[in-house]
Parts: structure tokens; sequence; C-alpha cells
């Protein structure tokens, strides 16, 4: 774990290197730890694939000191993993050409047909890695390399709300009409509220 | 207050939250113009606090009709200020009557005004107006220094590159508005194309692959994927939202302590 002064009020701490579930559940474990802990000092923070945000109290605490209490918490696994739970979503997703897009462009790209698209986009449990960009916007990962494709050069000035797009390895739902750089596959049918932790699966509607 | 007209939407703001709608922080862009227009209300018993709600007009033009007796305060941009088509100074108490109209003409210099309106009309408040000293009054035409905490934790820039970055006098490109400010292109190069995404504040500087510093405003994304360079202190990105298209700025690099500090004292004198 790396700890680094960030701006005026907070501090970034880095992981590890590379993103997977057990070190996106140590970041969530050590932020529930922080918000018991150092609950005089702690404002919010940001999780998001390898690192945390902390935002602290500047009138409480000087940057330093933070840095030295962060670097000092103990994680209790046993004590705070029975407090941490995390939801399975079940998102139905309509596969079609007209909602997704870019659709008929990936299946060509990857030399597959539809139903073998929707058995690898459906096959997975995604992880939610970080949640952001627009309200509710969840960074779903890792999809399978056989249906990774990279994002758009230039992004769509709009895409319809609850399309599923995906990019690199990521796959995720547009809450809301957006501009959008992702490959969007069809369109979601319902849209849950995301917490990072939680995981996904889609059900071919 | 009646918004008769503007060029931007008007919009009533106060100091805002942090991580709303997935936006790093919400409220008012110039948080000391705001604080001062409460402040000078607030000291005369007329209720204001510090997170009193202020219109935020963006490139003036603006004009109200008063609906209720009432004083006001307006600052921030330079810009001829009228009531009833007589002129005022910004950045004083003024008492206002039902049926006033208030313009605000286009900035001679900066870029946001607010209109801080009392709290609690006092019927029994004098003639003492409270103003603001003249070498307070801020001046946006000067070149701006944003005091930035580098860092560098990715190793995604040389150290040329941040040597130039801290060097350069940067020009502030047409896309520029309440979520971000983005800089001119330039030839700093990201060393990692590839980097997981992470939470940016207030402040935070990304710079795109094509060399182009963004740097997070209000309502900015709280999820950023470019390289970070560095964060900007939170009083001088106060006065950023004061420049726009064309205007230049400098970085330069400061000291935690020094910007700690800083903000304390600020934080102490408006506190409320």
């Amino acid at each position: 774990m790396k700890f680094h002064i960030h701006g005026e009020n907070s501090i970034i701490i880095y992981f590890d290197k590379t993103a997977n579930r057990k070190v996106l559940e140590q970041i969530l474990v050590f932020e529930k730890t922080l918000q018991l802990e150092l609950k005089e000092f702690y404002k919010y923070s940001i999780p998001s694939y390898v690192s945390l945000l902390v935002f602290y109290d500047i009138h409480k605490i000087t940057a330093f000191e933070m840095l030295k209490k962060l670097k000092n918490i103990q994680i209790n696994t046993n004590k705070l993993a029975t407090k941490l739970t995390y939801k399975t979503h079940e998102i139905i997703v309509d596969y079609n050409f007209k909602d997704g897009v870019d659709l008929q462009k990936i299946l060509d790209k990857k030399s597959i047909n539809l139903q073998e698209f929707i058995t690898i986009h459906t096959s997975k449990i995604y992880d939610i890695y970080s949640v952001g960009f627009l309200p509710n916007f969840a960074y779903l990962g890792n999809l399978d390399k056989k249906i990774c494709v990279p994002r758009l050069k230039s992004p769509r000035k709009n895409v319809i709300k609850n399309s599923v797009g995906i990019a690199d390895c990521q796959t995720g739902i547009y809450p809301q009409n957006s501009p959008a750089g992702w490959n969007i596959v069809g369109i979601a049918k319902n849209l849950p509220e995301f917490f990072v932790g939680d995981k996904v699966k889609f059900i071919s509607s | 207050m009646k918004i008769l007209k503007s060029s931007f939407p008007v919009t009533l703001k106060n100091l805002g939250t942090p991580l709303k709608n997935a936006k790093i922080q919400d409220g008012v862009m110039d948080e000391k113009s705001y604080l001062w227009g409460n402040y000078l209300l607030g000291n005369y018993l007329l209720g204001n606090s510090q997170n009193t709600p202020s219109y935020e007009i963006t490139f003036g033009n603006a004009s109200f009709e008063v609906l209720s007796n009432n004083f006001i305060c307006l600052t921030g941009a330079d810009c001829d200020f009228t009531i009833n088509g007589i002129k005022h100074k910004l950045w004083q108490v003024l008492r206002v009557n039902c049926g006033d109209i208030l313009e605000i003409f286009y900035p001679k210099n900066g870029v946001r005004n607010y209109l801080n309106v009392a709290n609690n009309f006092a019927s029994s408040f004098e003639n003492n107006f409270k103003f603001m000293p003249q070498k307070f009054i801020p001046n946006y035409s000067k070149n701006l220094t944003l005091r930035i905490l580098i860092n560098n934790y990715d190793n995604a820039f040389s150290k040329n590159d941040i040597n130039y970055f801290l060097n350069k006098k940067w020009q502030i490109s047409k896309l520029n508005d309440r979520r971000v400010y983005r800089l001119e292109k330039s030839k700093i190069k990201p060393l990692k194309t590839n980097l997981y995404s992470q939470g940016n504040s207030f402040g935070s500087v990304q710079i795109t692959n094509d060399g182009e510093p963004i740097i997070m405003h209000k309502d900015a994304p709280s999820i950023g994927g470019y390289c970070k360079i560095g964060t900007v202190f939170s009083l001088d990105m106060a006065t950023l939202s004061q420049k726009t298209t064309g205007d230049y700025l400098q970085f330069e690099e400061a000291n935690i302590e020094n910007l700690q500090q800083e903000r304390l004292i600020f934080d102490e004198f408006f506190k409320k």
C-alpha cells in the first residue's frame, strides 16, 4: 500500500497495481475501518479500482498527522468482513441491433454470431470497480477478452438511457441520455442503485 | 427577486455538497466573492450565514426586479451595476425597495457575479452601510497563478514535462464552464495511457494524451481516467472562475502546510 498527499484536504492510497476482486474488497474493508476508527477526522472517500481517495477535516488534523493515522490503521478482517455485504444485481438486457448500434460491428470484428456474443456477455458475474462519471454509472469488469473492443475514437453525441456499453475490458449501463464513447450492444430493462463492490449478472431478455 | 433577463441561466447557489450526483462538489464557483457578500450582509444582523444562497450570474447582462423591500450585496466580476438606472458600487450593502430594477452589465474584468440577498429584512436598519475596503476588492485583470500540489504518483509524467508544466504560461481554451477548465494543447506526453480511473478532488488537473490540461471545477465528475499531475488550491480555484477563454495563467508548486494554513485562516474569518 502506498499513501500520498493528494489535495489540500485529501490523501490517496494505492492498494495494488492490478485491479481484481481481492484488491477491491481490501479497499472497501479499509474504507469501512477508516470510517469507524478515524470518524473524528474522516469526511468522505472515493474508492475506484486500485485506489481510495480520502477527504479529511483540516480543521481537526494536519496532512502529516492524517497520513500517519492512515498508515497505522490495523485491518481486522474477521471483525469487519461480516459487516460488509455485497449485493448481486440481475439486469435484464435486450441485445438487439436496433438499440445495440455497435453490435454488428463487434460481431464482424470478433467473428462471432449474436448468440455467441450474448452467451459470453451473460456468462460472467461482473464486479463494480467504480461508480461515477454520471450518477449511478457503474464500471463493471472484467469482460471476457473474446468481446473486448476499444472505445470509439470520438464519442457519440447521444445514447439513450439504459444503453449497455462495452469499452476495452469494461462494460456498463448509461443511466441517462448522455454523450458516450463506449460501444453500445443493447438496452437494459432495469437499473438498480449500484455500489462499488456489488456484483452484476446480465440476463438476456 | 424576479429574474427579468440574463445572458446565461442565473442559478441560486450556496457552498454546496461534495459527491452529489457523481460530481466532486456542487455550489458556487467563486467561493471568495460569494462569502464576502454574505459576510457584508451577515455582519449587519440581516441573518445571513456563510451558507445563505446567492444568485450566481455568468457574463452579466442580467436584470432583476425586486419583489419586496430588502438589502442586497453584489460582488464578483468588475461591471457596471445600476438600480433604477442609477449607478452603484459592488462590494457593499444596499437597500432596495419593492419594484426596483437591478441591472448588471457585461463584466469589464472577471466572469461571475454574486447577488446576495439579506435573509431577514431588518426594518430598523440604519444608513450605516457596510462596504468592502477598496484594497480588498480583487483585481481580476491580473495574471493568475494557481498554486498546485504536484502529485505525480503514477509516474505518468517525466521531470522535464513537470518543469515545462510549471514554467509555461497557459492559455485557457474555449472549453471552460462550471465543470472543467481546459487549457491549450501542449507537448506534454503522459507516459501512461491505460491507468485505472481514480477519484478526483476539486482542483485536480488531468492531462489528456494530447497534452491538454483539464482542471476540475465545481460539478466535475468525481472519477477520472486521464493521468493526474496535481491538485490546485481551492482558493485559487475560486479566482480561476473569474477567468475565461483566452486568459493566461501559470502554475506554481505549493507546499501543503502553507495551503492548509491559508485555508484555515480563510475559514476562520468567514465562520459564523
